[in-house]
Formats: C-alpha cells, structure tokens, sequence
C-alpha cells in the first residue's frame, strides 16, 4: 500500500525520548494504520539516541533511523529525513516531545480538505497559542522574529519557530534549502506562491535539556531570509535584475559626463569628474557582466526553477492571509494529551 | 610480482606514495617503509604515483617491484595536482585502508607502525604531528603561523597539516571532493565531513630537519591554499556573509564620507569637485556595491545547486527504502 504519511523527526541527544516519542507518535497515527512511515534522524548524538531507535527499528519495518557522521544542526536534519521519505505527505516534528504528535490527523485533514474554495493547501503549519516556555529569553525574540519575517515575506505566519508542520512532499523535495532555513520554510515557500495554513496546537514545556534560540538568531534568520527573498528574485531573471541594478550607476556615469563637458566649456579642472564618469562606467559594466554570468550559472546548474516555478505561478490565488483554525477535539481526548507522563 | 588481479592475495593496507616533489635516497626509503609494513604482520602493497615531471624516478621504483616490494608504480599524463593523483591511487587501491607516504622522510620509517596501533574501530583517519620539531627555525616559524591561522578559522585542532603521513580508510576518499592542492587538508576535510581524525606526535626525523629552500612561489602558492581553505570551511554555504561584510563596511565608509563632502559642498561653500577625497569615497561606494553583487552571484551558486550538495553526510541508515 502507498505511504501517505512520512512523520520526520530530529533527533539530537535525546535517549531518555525516543522510546516514549515513538510509542507517542505511533498511537496517534492509528488511524493512518499502515499508510505511514516514521523517519528518526539522529543528528550526531553523543548519547544512546541512535542505538535506542535502532532497537526500535528491529521490529519496526515502517521505522526508518539515518544517523549522521556528526552534528550538523536541524535544518540538515529535517533535509535528510525530506529526502529519505516516501510519503505524499511530510510531517515534521520536534525530537524533544514539545510538540504533541496528536495534533497530526487534524492537520493533515485540514491539509487535503483546502479552503473550502477548491483552493488546496500546500503547507499547514502548527501554531503554539499557548507556549510554554520562558517569556523573555524564548517567546518575546521569537516574536519579534516573527513579525520582521512576516514583514519580510508578506505572509504573516505567526509562529516560525514550530517545527510541527505538514508538507506536501512534491513541493518540499523540490525545494533547495540550507543553513538555518527550516525556520521559514513556510514563509519561503509563500513565497513562492504555496497556500498555507495555520493552526493551533498543543505544546508541551520542555523537561530535558536547553534550547538554542535566543536573540542573537534573529539577525542571522534575517540576513538569511533577505538573502533567500533576493535570491528568489534574482534567479528568474539574472540579465534583467542586474541590469536594472545598472541602471543608477548608468545614470550617474551620465551625470558625470554632463560635468565633463560643462567643465571643459568653461575650462574648470574636470579631473574628479572625469574620474566619476570612467568609475561609474566600470560599475555599470561589472553589473551587467555580473548578470549574464549569473544567467550562464542558472543555465549550467541542476536546478530545474521549471519545479519551483508553477509554485510562483499560484501566487495569484494567494489570499496573502493565513487561516486560523481551532483542532477539532472531537477524535482526541485533549485532557488526557494535555498531560507529560513522567 | 607478475601475479594477475585475480591471484593476488587479499590485500588490507595500500600505501600510497604520490612522487610530485623532491625523493631523496629513494630505495633506502621504499625497503624502509616496506620493513616497517612488514613488522605489522598484515598484507600491504605499495603504488608509487609519479608526476609526470617526476618520470625518472619510474624505472627505479619498477626494479624495486620486481625485486621484493609488492607494488606497482603509475606515472600521470598531465601535471594533475597532489589531490587529483591521491584519487587516481585510491581507485587503484585494493586495501580499504590506506597510507600515505612521502618520498622524503618526515619521520623515521621504522615509526609508521604507530599510525596503525593509534587506528581503532572509533577513527577513520590518523594523521602525524611532527613533534618535536628540529627544523629551520625559519621553517618552524612559517609552520606555526600556519597551523595558527587553521585552528583559528577552522576551529578545529590540527597543529602539522605539512606532514604528508597519514592513514586512513578509504571511504574518506570516496566522499571527500579533493582537487588541485587540497589534500594538503585532508585531515580538515574529513573532519568536516564528521569522519573522525586523531593527530598523533612523532619527533620529526633528522632528515626533514635539513635546510631546504623552497622558491618564493611555493610559500605564495600555500598562502593561496590557506586562504582558499580558510574560505571554504568558514563560508562554504553563505558567500553572501563573506562578501557582504567587506561590502558593507566599504558603504558605510563610503556614505558617511560622501554626506560629509556633500554638507560641506552645500552649508559651508567648500568646492566639491576638485577635491581627491570626493573621487575615494566614490571609489569605495563602488567597490562595496561591488563586494555585495560577487556575494550574491556566490549565493546563487549555491543556491542552484543546493540539491545536490547536501548539507549533511550519512553514517547509517536503519530500515532503508529500496526504490
């Protein structure tokens, strides 16, 4: 039978979890019996995580476990698991049982039903409404964050940080993605033109171990982000861009010029304009050298933007709001999910 | 030795002695190492990869394969750099571990023995810190500021990448992308890619320590190693980073001097067009708009070809799909 669900989940030093994660996310997933997959990556672990899962995997065909050679950070975690999953549908969760894997089925009800428009949705991404953790070292930066992001990006997506998203694999293996992108995969991909969904989840406190996002991230997602944005402008159309770019420095070769001349009818020195005009000049042709250079990488490359495009194709349909959805607790009993054994 | 591939032996250990630089006393050498593989008590072979600039020395090497040494020699066609003929020897190897040797001792023959005894299950490499040192003080000098800038960048703790003597299993090979002179940071490599390396201390032998001059477009050319190193394991994913600041302080500069010459142009009268500082700060409003676009051309490099360098390497798979 076709695997519907392929459940991704990061996994760094986290031997005391894995076990309860499983059994966790196995239970909520009874009602995809058979149809789903679960993907452990262990990302470098100096503990047990790896041997731990394995023996979990010896009885468990649908338990798939890639370890790395060393730590390599979540965004390349999450990779992995992307690219070793057989699923039409990727979820991808956290490693540390914040995120509570019950919320699964809602969201990828919500997922395949779309807006109620005929319009489908390519992301839903998890929205932690009642965070539980510390407010001024974790919440406040992440909201900040998220708000630059949704300026950014023009999507305003009020939760990046939540690693509890489900994908529609064709349009997230498809996707190039490196450094620390997995924290605005969905705003990257909006805009792209992908349709998302935001709704709330549960989340848990964290009971093991330390957290890594602090204040600092901000500027570094950021940079990264205004890189991604640019990049994503750029590639369609490199001669285009950079010649437009060329343009100011055209202009003031030419404004330059009009010294020059001015200069020389009234027979001022016209050495620091003339130095202006060859400099601009120079400036104007590296520019546009730059832009065909850039259009002869795109062409070389193995990336194929024939995949990524039909996503900015969509962008029209986009709404640019997200929706807000309450999970239905009907299939759940949330009083019991609630509830961190141990 | 005239055996045909399928007859030889099983062989464990392939001991690769690329031949790109100066070999001194080679056969003295060659019967050293070779005791020295012997004493381990395991199956070894030796393949000599000579640069074609290096081509006398084949028929040496050949009568040493055919009288005793269990090895085979390969000359290159083309001045390939080191790293593109390391490939070539492990291609050509059939032992999954392998040895790098110089064609010049680094350090007593007799004490490569301790490379095999540091390699346990938990390593994938070994690699020989020259230690201690008897060289030129010159040399030592260079040496250190070397390795000092490496553990700087990189972060990682490798104090002799000059030491060509290095064991290791070949699937580093494998994975590693080594071309022109990047071998030379194998050991940085491949713990990059999170193999594990060990660097172990061997006193340095009183042959290296002889006074050697290099010509000046050697240094030159291992400044433009380190640089290329330096860039490559630091901002490897973003260019944008390592151009961008560059560019980002030149238009500061540039800004901050350009509306100093444009209030003095307009509030206190002082011409602006015969003044030389008008024309630097120009100057570096250009090269830092300059800077930015070679940081984002550097980026969509990457960025088109993301998919295929893939951001992590794999030890294991548990349950693998089979397509």
């Amino acid at each position: 039978m076709a695997i519907e669900l392929s459940v991704v989940v990061p996994l760094y030093n986290e031997e005391d979890n894995v076990r309860l994660m499983f059994e966790r996310i196995d239970e909520a997933l009874q009602p995809f019996a058979g149809r789903y997959e679960i993907i452990f990556v262990d990302d470098g672990s100096r503990d047990r995580t790896f041997e731990v899962a394995s023996e979990i995997a010896a009885n468990t065909p649908y338990l798939r476990v890639i370890t790395f050679r060393r730590n390599y950070g979540q965004t390349p975690a999450m990779a992995a698991g992307i690219d070793n999953a057989v699923g039409e549908l990727i979820v991808t969760m956290d490693g540390d049982l914040q995120n509570d894997p019950s919320d699964i089925p809602f969201m990828v009800e919500k997922l395949r039903a779309g807006d109620g428009e005929g319009n489908r949705y390519d992301i839903v991404v998890g929205w932690r409404h009642n965070r539980q953790d510390k407010l001024v070292t974790r919440k406040i930066p992440s909201m900040i964050a998220n708000r630059l992001i949704g300026k950014v990006t023009g999507v305003p997506i009020k939760d990046n940080g939540c690693s509890l998203k489900v994908y529609r694999a064709e349009v997230m293996q498809k996707m190039p993605f490196y450094n620390e992108m997995h924290r605005f995969i969905p705003a990257l991909l909006s805009l792209g033109g992908a349709r998302v969904a935001e709704v709330k989840v549960k989340h848990h406190a964290r009971q093991f171990g330390e957290s890594k996002y602090g204040l600092s991230r901000i500027y570094k997602v950021l940079f990264d982000l205004l890189t991604m944005k640019t990049i994503l402008s750029l590639i369609t159309h490199p001669v285009r861009w950079f010649l437009r770019l060329a343009l100011i420095p055209s202009l003031l070769t030419l404004i330059s010029l009009i010294f020059v001349v001015s200069g020389v009818a009234s027979g001022e020195t016209i050495v620091v304009s003339a130095t202006h005009a060859v400099l601009f000049l120079n400036l104007t042709l590296f520019l546009v050298s730059l832009g065909f250079i850039s259009e002869l990488i795109y062409n070389k490359s193995p990336l194929d933007l024939g995949e990524v495009a039909p996503l900015t194709a969509r962008l029209d349909l986009y709404s640019g709001n997200t929706e807000i959805d309450e999970p239905a607790r009907a299939g759940t009993s949330s009083s019991d999910t609630n509830k961190i054994p141990g | 030795m005239s055996q045909t591939p399928d007859q030889r032996p099983q062989v464990e250990i392939t001991a690769l002695v690329p031949i790109t630089e100066r070999a001194e006393n080679l056969d003295l050498l060659i019967r050293q190492y070779d005791e020295a593989l012997a004493s381990l008590g395991r199956s070894y072979e030796f393949i000599f990869l000579l640069s074609p600039d290096y081509a006398q020395y084949g028929p040496q090497l050949e009568n040493l394969c055919m009288s005793g040494v269990n090895g085979k020699t390969v000359t290159m066609s083309r001045g390939f750099g080191e790293a593109t003929i390391l490939q070539v020897g492990g291609e050509m190897a059939s032992g999954e571990l392998l040895l790098t040797l110089t064609p010049y001792e680094q350090i007593a023959p007799a004490a490569i023995t301790e490379l095999f005894e540091a390699l346990n299950d938990n390593l994938e490499m070994v690699v020989v810190n020259r230690s201690p040192r008897t060289d030129a003080r010159f040399n030592q000098t260079l040496a250190r500021w070397f390795s000092r800038i490496l553990i700087n960048s990189s972060g990682s703790g490798f104090k002799d990448m000059g030491c060509g003597i290095r064991l290791f299993r070949k699937s580093i090979l494998r994975e590693l992308r080594l071309y022109g002179d990047l071998h030379r940071f194998l050991p940085l490599l491949a713990e990059q890619q999170g193999f594990r390396v060990k660097e172990i201390d061997i006193r340095q032998s009183p042959q290296d320590s002889r006074k050697r001059v290099y010509s000046a477009s050697t240094y030159l050319g291992r400044l433009f190693d380190l640089l290329t190193i330096v860039f490559l394991t630091k901002f490897n994913q973003k260019p944008l980073r390592f151009f961008g600041a560059g560019g980002a302080a030149c238009l500061i500069v540039a800004l901050i001097g350009l509306s100093w010459v444009a209030i003095e142009r307009i509030f206190f009268d002082v011409a602006a067009a015969d003044r030389p500082l008008l024309v630097l700060f120009s100057l570096l409003l250009v090269l830092g708009v300059q800077l930015g676009a070679i940081g984002l051309v550097g980026e969509t490099i990457i960025f088109t070809h993301a998919k295929n360098n893939k951001p992590y390497t794999i030890r294991k798979i548990v349950n693998k799909h089979e397509a």
